[in-house]
């Protein structure tokens, strides 16, 4: 009869449906992984930015990392104070990481080479003529570090270079891989004072560029440089972390720059 | 018979109008600046000091390396200084200066010996210690290539004489003026390479240079017609049209048994071995919109400005510079840049930048790919932070970016693909080959 069929299906599905549903709660049982609960923890109090500076692929990676030891806390430059307090109650021995911040080594203000008309992109204009600036060293200011900030704290301003807003900056380096022309450091926050010009050429300098270090020496003067923090390493003011103890020292060293090269970090 | 050559490729407006100027001698100028790194691979080392005195054709620096080749002073005079000068490729690279005292003293040449009874080991000793390079564009150095290495036979010398770029004319008078020279130094070039065979590839329209050519074949050197076509004097698309011969993808000439070389060279082989000049001057085409266009024998590490002055000076409007043919030549933004034994034209421009629109995906750049390649593909991926695979086989001939209908700058990004492929280190599968057929047969 007809009507017959009508209960077969439902009966021969319903047994499929349950032999399958068994199947899986059998699986499940046997081939269960176990996670610790403190992954996800972690992991939720980590950025979520997989920005990779932890050195791991992804936030969660790093998260599996540090519960199972392989990873010190303080490898997250992106976490915040919150989270990093978070992540103290969990582990006794989490300590704060050293804060760094991105720093434009580059004051803009290089004479231009020729009009550049390319495609838009820093790593594309270093490959012609080493850029289009006479400066080598120079920041191109097509924005290829703008475009590698996860945090968006770095802009190309009006003065046609990069700028870092260091209030949103969390150290996580992605901007420095971009640059082809190495133009960003990292830099602790706490030393506060930098020198925003990377051109080894001495007097030359000022042939093609008026906010460029010439080398004139005044910053690692005795007078102005008691304590010697400041020390000229080929044309250029290299700052000796050990010997530095206050940022005072830089602000007392820089302050005469002739070319205002000594820039402060704007917190 | 139709003539031989590969698939792909553009047809550029010739502009060869100063093809009707015979060859002229530009004066020497007040100073010369030769580079360092005059030629492909590692700087040469100076010889010289600050203060020395040195002969026109005297050695000045000397290789540093196998990849590398001897420079000599053009002019008798004092080395001025030694210190960094804009180069051609836009950066400040060391060279020498050297006064000019304008009484061009020679500097005492060596024996000089029949060409027939030198050894192939001793001419490409003389052609290293003279200093010659690939004068097509490329500046490698001559000597390597005329000594192939051990396990590797050349069977075929191939004479590029193509001179495809549009504008350039200074390989067609040559030709036309000195071809018997021409000849005589293929057959030095094959005699150092034991080749059996020297084919000279010219393009249908420079006819009478071709027939100064065709009157001096014989049944070892032979002269073929090759279709007038952009690319045509690339190193892989002339072998293939002359003698049907695939180089693989990332090989060398020398892996199929052939050895190519410009008839620039080739000359300068001839002037080495049979008269002893070292090579520190060559014939520049000076094109389009020079007061004085022509072709000029050019002493190596004159300065641009010093030949734009000799010529009537710079005309108004010019709005680019260009050391080379505007196909694949390298526009210069200083004019203290010195020509170098690399420069085969000097041309001024003049004329509107193209501007970019999106890319329409035509597929006009694949087309006309000499070497098969889909040069789209470099700009799209670049797009999506990628780089294109096939990229290292692109020879930046600048076909692909000439008839893109959109003005996009295909060459830049197959340079970037480029960089960033060889940055990641990644592997190409040799010995495949990508050269497409001919479409039309020879």
């Amino acid at each position: 009869m007809i009507i017959e069929g009508i209960f077969t299906a439902p009966v021969l599905l319903g047994a499929a449906g349950f032999a399958f549903a068994l199947f899986l709660a059998v699986s499940d049982m046997l081939l269960e992984v176990k996670e610790d609960p403190k992954v996800a923890l972690v992991e939720k109090a980590l950025p979520g930015l997989n920005c990779g500076a932890c050195g791991f692929s992804s936030c969660a990676a790093y998260a599996k990392a540090v519960v199972e030891g392989a990873a010190p806390i303080g490898k997250c430059t992106s976490a915040d104070e919150e989270s990093i307090k978070f992540l103290k109650t969990i582990f006794s021995s989490a300590s704060s990481p050293e804060k760094k911040v991105a720093v434009i080594r580059c004051a803009g203000g290089s004479a231009v080479k020729f009009p550049y008309k390319g495609v838009p992109t820093c790593e594309a204009a270093a490959l012609v003529t080493e850029g289009f600036l006479e400066c080598s060293w120079g920041c191109l200011g097509l924005g290829d570090c703008e475009k590698a900030c996860p945090q968006g704290a770095i802009k190309v301003g009006s003065k046609g270079i990069a700028e870092v807003d260091h209030s949103k900056c969390t150290g996580c380096g992605l901007c420095i891989e971009a640059c082809p022309r190495g133009v960003i450091e990292l830099i602790p926050a706490a030393r506060r004072y930098y020198v925003a010009c990377l051109s080894t050429d001495k007097a030359e300098v000022r042939n093609y560029c008026k906010n460029g270090c010439f080398a004139c020496g005044i910053c690692a003067a005795k007078k102005f440089n008691p304590d010697g923090v400041v020390e000229i390493k080929d044309n250029l003011p290299v700052v000796i972390e050990d010997k530095l103890k206050d940022p005072a020292q830089l602000l007392t060293a820089g302050s005469k720059c002739p070319v205002k090269a000594w820039k402060e970090i704007n917190f | 018979m139709r003539p031989a050559t590969f698939a792909g490729g553009v047809h550029p407006a010739q502009h060869k109008d100063s093809s009707a100027f015979s060859i002229e001698r530009l004066p020497a100028a007040e100073k010369v600046y030769l580079h360092l790194s005059n030629s492909c691979g590692a700087p040469s080392k100076a010889v010289v000091k600050k203060g020395d005195a040195v002969l026109k054709g005297s050695i000045i620096a000397e290789p540093d390396g196998r990849i590398s080749a001897f420079i000599h002073s053009p002019v008798s005079g004092v080395v001025e200084d030694i210190k960094k000068w804009p180069h051609c490729s836009g950066k400040k690279l060391e060279a020498v200066i050297i006064q000019n005292d304008f009484k061009d003293e020679p500097a005492p040449a060596g024996n000089i010996k029949d060409p027939s009874l030198l050894a192939p080991s001793q001419i490409s000793e003389i052609v290293r210690n003279s200093g010659i390079v690939g004068l097509g564009g490329a500046a490698f150095p001559a000597d390597v290539k005329l000594s192939p290495p051990p396990g590797k036979k050349v069977t075929t010398l191939i004479v590029n004489a193509c001179e495809c770029e549009p504008f350039l004319t200074a390989d067609e008078s040559l030709i036309r003026e000195k071809a018997a020279d021409i000849i005589e130094g293929a057959k030095i070039a094959a005699r150092a390479l034991s080749a059996k065979q020297i084919i000279i590839g010219i393009e249908d329209n420079k006819p009478d240079a071709a027939q100064e050519l065709l009157n001096r074949s014989s049944e070892r050197i032979k002269v073929k017609l090759l279709k007038t076509k952009y690319p045509q004097g690339g190193e892989k698309q002339l072998i293939y049209a002359v003698s049907g011969k695939k180089v693989p993808m990332c090989g060398l000439p020398l892996d199929v048994g052939v050895a190519v070389m410009n008839v620039g060279t080739v000359f300068a082989v001839y002037e080495a071995v049979v008269k002893g000049k070292p090579l520190y001057e060559r014939v520049v085409t000076l094109g389009a919109y020079f007061r004085k266009p022509g072709n000029v024998i050019i002493p190596a590490g004159t300065r641009l400005e010093d030949i734009i002055n000799f010529r009537g000076g710079l005309p108004d409007n010019v709005n680019k510079i260009i050391f080379g043919g505007p196909m694949m030549g390298q526009a210069v933004c200083d004019m203290d840049v010195p020509v170098s034994k690399a420069t085969s034209g000097i041309l001024l421009l003049w004329g509107e930048e193209r501007k970019e629109y999106e890319c329409l995906r035509c597929l006009r750049c694949a087309s006309v790919c000499p070497m098969g390649l889909m040069p789209r593909e470099s700009f799209a991926l670049y797009k999506a932070g990628k780089a294109y695979d096939k990229a290292m086989n692109c020879m930046e001939c600048g076909a692909c970016a000439y008839v893109c209908p959109s003005g996009i700058p295909l060459i830049q990004y197959l340079k970037l693909s480029k960089k960033n492929l060889s940055m990641s280190n990644v592997r190409l599968p040799a010995g495949r080959d990508l050269t497409p057929l001919s479409k039309n047969g020879s």
